[in-house]
């Protein structure tokens, strides 16, 4: 009697165990929402929640696997990275204390991210996948419309010009194409302003390194960055450790924060839980400029300044490949030589009729 | 502005005797209008790459780095 009674007991625990563990499911959100995110303007805040059943954040520790993917390349169009698309942007086991892990991400470019997150707690685990779709800055947009228009412009003009000196016979258009194309130079050239001039220059004043070790009252720490110098489209793995002086038990909690020093923007944030001491988050910088890594660590709890680490790391840049530029040069000679077929033919039938 | 419209005047100068078709034109005119674009969106000289930077990721469409 009582083996029949174990079984059934234990069956209807077992049950209800694998109940709980199904009825976990993943959240994620966005701030600003995903639509309203400017990419390589606005740091986005993310954040993955494990809930149960009735929408409560699971309060037991939790260990998310993290895989943010960047948009694939576009057949025609590149965006300001073509080598960042199509690449691994982040790959991290990430520990929280509770059901909840939050990020501050900078997106480099528009289009559509593949997030997957796995996470995993004493109460089950769950797994979900996102598409995230992030829009160009409308700032951008009107701007290249800009551009398009400038260009149909002056193709226009020219074709006009052509028109003319077939009428007339005359050398006139070509020095007419060279002062309009100056012209156009100068037109470019004007709308970057001075106080808008890269600081690429800058960086090279920058002393970067590969690894910092800090040591306090409160312990010692020592992060490293892997390969030494970073290259965009490529992850990069951080790595570091945190020995307290006085061994608590508990786990050790991580602010990790990456700031891109050309624009003194924060490009990637968050806070991580490392039971061991240790954390190792493998991450892709998305712009070819030095970064500043800083990392603070304290106890758990503990309520004492955390110790600080941090350290300039170098990012190489990689060239747009050929094809791509060659693409967008074509079509912006196209649109040119399009606006200047019209205005010649159109400029011919006017004087015609 | 000044060195423009002095390299401009040289150009006349230098053009105003040519007796080219008009499709010849056409063409030496887009091969200016390409120079001139590669030069300003795609150049990677760092003295020009630079200056149009901010520029080049303002555009949407320019591929940078």
């Amino acid at each position: 009697m009582y083996p029949i009674m174990a079984f059934f007991i234990f069956l209807a625990v077992g049950c209800s165990v694998s109940n709980a563990a199904d009825a976990l499911q993943l959240d994620f959100r966005t701030d600003p929402p995903a639509g309203l995110i400017k990419p390589n303007v606005d740091t986005a805040k993310l954040s993955v929640r494990l809930e149960d059943a009735a929408g409560r954040t699971v309060a037991a520790p939790t260990r998310f696997s993290i895989e943010l993917d960047s948009p694939p390349r576009n057949a025609f169009f590149s965006t300001g990275f073509p080598i960042v698309e199509g690449t691994p942007l982040l790959r991290g086991e990430l520990n929280s204390e509770s059901g909840n892990l939050e990020l501050q991400y900078l997106f480099p470019i528009r289009g559509i991210y593949r997030l997957k997150v796995v996470a995993e707690s004493s109460l089950g685990r769950s797994a979900h996948e996102w598409n995230l779709k992030i829009h160009e800055e409308p700032r951008a947009v009107r701007r290249f419309f800009g551009l398009i228009s400038l260009l149909s412009i002056f193709g226009v003009v020219s074709g006009i010009c052509l028109a003319h000196s077939v009428r007339r016979r005359a050398a006139g258009p070509v020095s007419a194409s060279v002062i309009a194309a100056l012209g156009l130079f100068a037109g470019l050239s004007s709308n970057t302003a001075a106080g808008e001039e890269h600081a690429h220059s800058h960086a090279a004043d920058i002393k970067t390194s590969d690894s910092a070790v800090v040591e306090s009252s409160s312990g010692r720490m020592q992060i490293r960055l892997s390969p030494p110098s970073a290259t965009v489209g490529n992850l990069a793995t951080l790595s570091g450790w945190f020995e307290p002086n006085v061994r608590q038990g508990g786990p050790i909690e991580f602010t990790l924060s990456f700031v891109n020093l050309d624009h003194d923007r924060e490009v990637f944030q968050t806070r991580v839980m490392a039971p061991d001491g240790t954390f190792q988050l493998r991450y892709q910088f998305t712009d070819g400029a030095s970064h500043r890594v800083a990392v603070s660590a304290r106890p758990a709890g503990d309520t004492n300044a955390p110790l600080d680490a941090a350290m300039n790391v170098t990012v190489h840049a990689i060239q747009p490949p050929a094809p791509i530029v060659a693409r967008t040069l074509l079509f912006l000679v196209g649109v040119t030589a399009s606006a200047m077929l019209l205005g010649f033919v159109g400029a011919l039938k006017f004087s015609k009729a | 502005m000044q060195p423009v419209f002095r390299q401009a005047r040289k150009h006349v100068l230098l053009t105003a005797k040519l007796n080219l078709s008009t499709c010849s034109r056409g063409i030496v005119l887009l091969a200016i209008v390409g120079v001139v674009l590669y030069s300003v969106l795609f150049s990677t000289t760092p003295a020009i790459h630079d200056f149009f930077h901010e520029l080049r990721h303002s555009l949407m469409i320019i591929p940078c780095h």
